[in-house]
Order: structure tokens, then sequence, then C-alpha cells
């Protein structure tokens, strides 16, 4: 199931990198999230933006309080995630349990910019790398990247 | 000075950033199988269509092969079904990724020739892109820096450019002078008309505003900009090369990179593209911009 939604994700690395090569808005991620402050939430997928500039998940996040907090999870735009297979609504299926480590906003609002997302049925989506080691979910940075290396399976 | 001492100094990070490009660009089209030379060479020597009046047709969904078309989709998933996003940034970094790009697009060689005094303001809009840029803020990007069409329709008559960008639209009469309210309108695509010099379709662009930029680094125009685009049909291959006239801020005209375009023959679907809701700019931290 996941292997099949996920098919079209090969291209999902060259779509992120030619992005701002055709001007489109984006904004610098390091602009607003820092990547060597990463954490792990858990929650309940509460809705999916799908708009430009950057699709975003809402997800909510039962604090040990009992105080439910909405975190946005900022990802790429919505053209890249569709080329890379990844517009499948039951692929997002709200109400679900979803956990993801996420690069937090510097100006400490709940919101971060998605690394790994672990899905409803245990597999692990490895989205994006730091700096190697900051990501809980993929400490090593497995995934034939190398340590955060792309030789292995480089185009 | 510090642009010439900055340009410099970058050079080889913008030669390596762009022979990356160059890779990545192939491995976009062809999932990395290779050989764009030689495709392209066999996609120019096809028989390119004629129109009713003998003119090329340059009607045809152009660019965007490579959707779906990676060559080892399967070496993502490992063993237990996890997916891998395989980035060929240096370290598979975001970071790294913003940054080069950042250099890439400030350090090419072609630079708008800007009357010197001007270069100031270039260089504030630069900084302060994140605020100044429109098509940061939901905007669009206009003509020149939305780049060719991803489909035409063309008649003897009329040619409609279709843009997957925000859902936008050219229409382009052929033969007939500038219509003479759009021309003096202030408008983000502005207007346009076509006529053929040879078998190249030139279109010449007037009415624009002065809200967009010609390129991502900080390049504005002023709303006497006026833009003369070129399409030439190679067989599969679509050559666009765009020009950009307002001598009231540049020296002599800026004629922007080549682009060339293949026709893409995948089954044609809508996408729709989604609309902007703009919600980082309340969130961003520094002036960094990727």
């Amino acid at each position: 199931m996941m292997r099949k939604l996920l098919a079209g994700l090969a291209v999902a690395g060259i779509l992120a990198i030619a992005a701002p090569r055709v001007a489109l808005a984006h904004h610098a991620m390091q602009a607003e999230f820092d990547q060597n402050n990463v954490v792990v939430i858990s929650g309940v997928l509460k809705k999916v933006n799908w708009v430009n500039p950057h699709v975003n998940f809402l997800l909510d996040v039962t604090e040990p309080d009992g105080k439910v907090t909405t975190w946005t999870l900022v990802h790429a735009g919505p053209n890249q995630l569709r080329a890379a297979g990844l517009s499948d609504r039951d692929f997002f299926q709200v109400g679900k349990n979803y956990t993801a480590s996420l690069a937090l906003a510097r100006n400490g609002s709940p919101r971060g910019y998605v690394f790994t997302i672990k899905t409803p049925d245990d597999k692990f989506i490895y989205l994006t790398f730091g700096a190697v080691g900051s990501d809980p979910l993929n400490k090593d940075g497995k995934g034939g990247l190398g340590n955060g290396h792309p030789t292995s399976f480089q185009n | 000075m510090i642009r010439e001492l900055a340009r410099g100094a970058a050079v080889a990070t913008a030669l390596a950033s762009a022979m990356l490009f160059a890779t990545q660009d192939l491995s976009a089209q062809y999932g990395g199988a290779g050989g764009r030379a030689n495709d392209d060479a066999k996609l120019a020597a096809m028989p390119a269509p004629k129109l009713a009046d003998g003119h090329p047709d340059l009607s045809g969904r152009w660019g965007g092969g490579g959707f779906g078309g990676g060559g080892n989709g399967a070496q993502r998933f490992d063993a237990k079904g996890n997916y891998h996003n395989l980035r060929n940034d240096r370290k598979g970094s975001p970071v790294n990724q913003e940054r080069d790009s950042g250099l890439d697009q400030r350090f090419l060689d072609n630079l708008p020739p800007y009357k010197p005094e001007f270069w100031d303001k270039v260089d504030y809009l630069d900084v302060n892109g994140n605020v100044e840029d429109s098509n940061f803020h939901c905007f669009p990007a206009g003509v020149p820096r939305m780049g060719p069409p991803t489909k035409i329709m063309a008649t003897p008559t009329e040619v409609v450019f279709l843009y997957n960008q925000k859902n936008t639209w050219r229409l382009i009469p052929m033969n007939r002078p500038h219509d003479p309210i759009n021309s003096k309108d202030q408008t983000y695509m502005g207007d346009s008309v076509g006529k053929w010099e040879g078998d190249t379709l030139v279109v010449d662009v007037t009415g624009f505003n002065d809200e967009t930029w010609l390129a991502w680094p900080g390049y504005f125009h002023t709303n006497k900009m006026r833009v003369v685009e070129k399409f030439r049909r190679e067989g599969n291959l679509l050559h666009y090369q765009a020009t950009v006239y307002d001598p009231d801020v540049l020296t002599e005209p800026w004629v922007m990179e080549d682009r060339v375009l293949r026709l893409n023959t995948q089954p044609m679907v809508q996408i729709e593209d989604p609309p902007c809701v703009e919600t980082d700019g309340a969130n961003l931290y520094t002036k960094e911009r990727g």
C-alpha cells in the first residue's frame, strides 16, 4: 500500500531542488526554522491545507496536562508533493495518528519544518535531512544516503 | 564594488552549483538515464507540424517530461517499505540546497545591465526580498519572470498560452497592433501581440505594472518595460528567449537566458495550482532567502 502510494516519490528530491530555479515563491527554510533544534511530536491529523507556497498539516498534540495544541507542519509546495505522489487523500488520513520530527520555528510558535513522518501503519517517510544526528527519528542519517552524503543512490 | 568582489570570490561555488544543477536537470528529464544531448538531437530532428497558413504549429504541452519518470524509484524503499527521499544537495541538507540556490541565482554571469545608480536599489530589494518580493506574497510572477508557458494552443489568428502557475493564461492576437487601452494599463501579464519572423513567433508585450521582478535577486523594472519573447520550434524542441527593454533603468536591453523545452507527450491531465495562502512571512526570523 505504502509502496504504491509513494511510487511517484522517486523524483521528489529532484523537484524540490528544481523549484527555486523556476522562481516560485520560496521562503528560506532556515529563515523560519532551526534545523539544529529538532523535536518529535505525535498527534491526530486535524487538517491538510493543500495550498501554495507550502503545504501544511495541522496536528492536534495532547500535552501531558491534557491541553491540546494544534501544530502546523510545513513542507514543500503542493505541486512538488503531488508530483512526488503524496497528494493521495488516503495517505493523509484526518483523524489518524501521525508522528513527525520537525525543525522548530525560531519564533517559538507551534510550527515546524518536517524532517521525517511516521505513518499510522508504522512506515517511516524520510523527507528531509538536516545535520546528521539531529533528527531523532533518523539518528544515523540512514536511507542509502551514507550519513547524509548522497552517493549510493544518486542519479 | 562589494558585489564585484563577492562575485569573484563566489565563482568557484557558483560554477560547482551550476554543474550540479546541470546534472539535476538531466536527471529530472530522464530519471538518471543520461544522454540528454543525444536525445535532444533526436527530438530536434523530428518533423514539426504546420499550421494551416504554413507556419510552425507550436501547439502542445511543453516541458515537465520528467515527472514520474524516475528510473530508480525502487531503490528509494528499503526492505521494510520505508521511503527515502534522495537529495543531491550537499549532505542532503535543505539549508545547503537553499544557500547554493541563492548563490546560483545571484551570481549568474548574465545580470541585467542596470544603470549604476540603480544597483543600490537592487541590493536593498535583494536583502529585503522576504518583504519586498511580491511573488513571496502570492502575487503573480508576471512576464517575463514566469517563463515559458506550460501549454500552447496555436491558430493562425490567435495563440493561447496556458500556465500552471496560479492557473494563469495569456491571449496573443496575431498580426495586429497593441490594443490602445490594454497597452496603457498596468498589469502583471501586459498586452501581447504576435507576429512571425520567418519560423520564429515573436511576441511583443507592454502595459506592465512595476510590481513584479525580472528575477529573484531584486531585479526590478518600471511600468515602461517592454518585453519581446521569441518562440522557435525545432522538431519536438521549443526554444524560448525573452528580451527586456526598460531604458529608464537599463543601459541596454537585457537578453535573458535561453530556455529549451521538450514536447511532453505524456497524456495531458489538468493540474490545478492550488490557491496561494502565505503564512510564512509572519513567522520569518531572519532575512535569509533560498
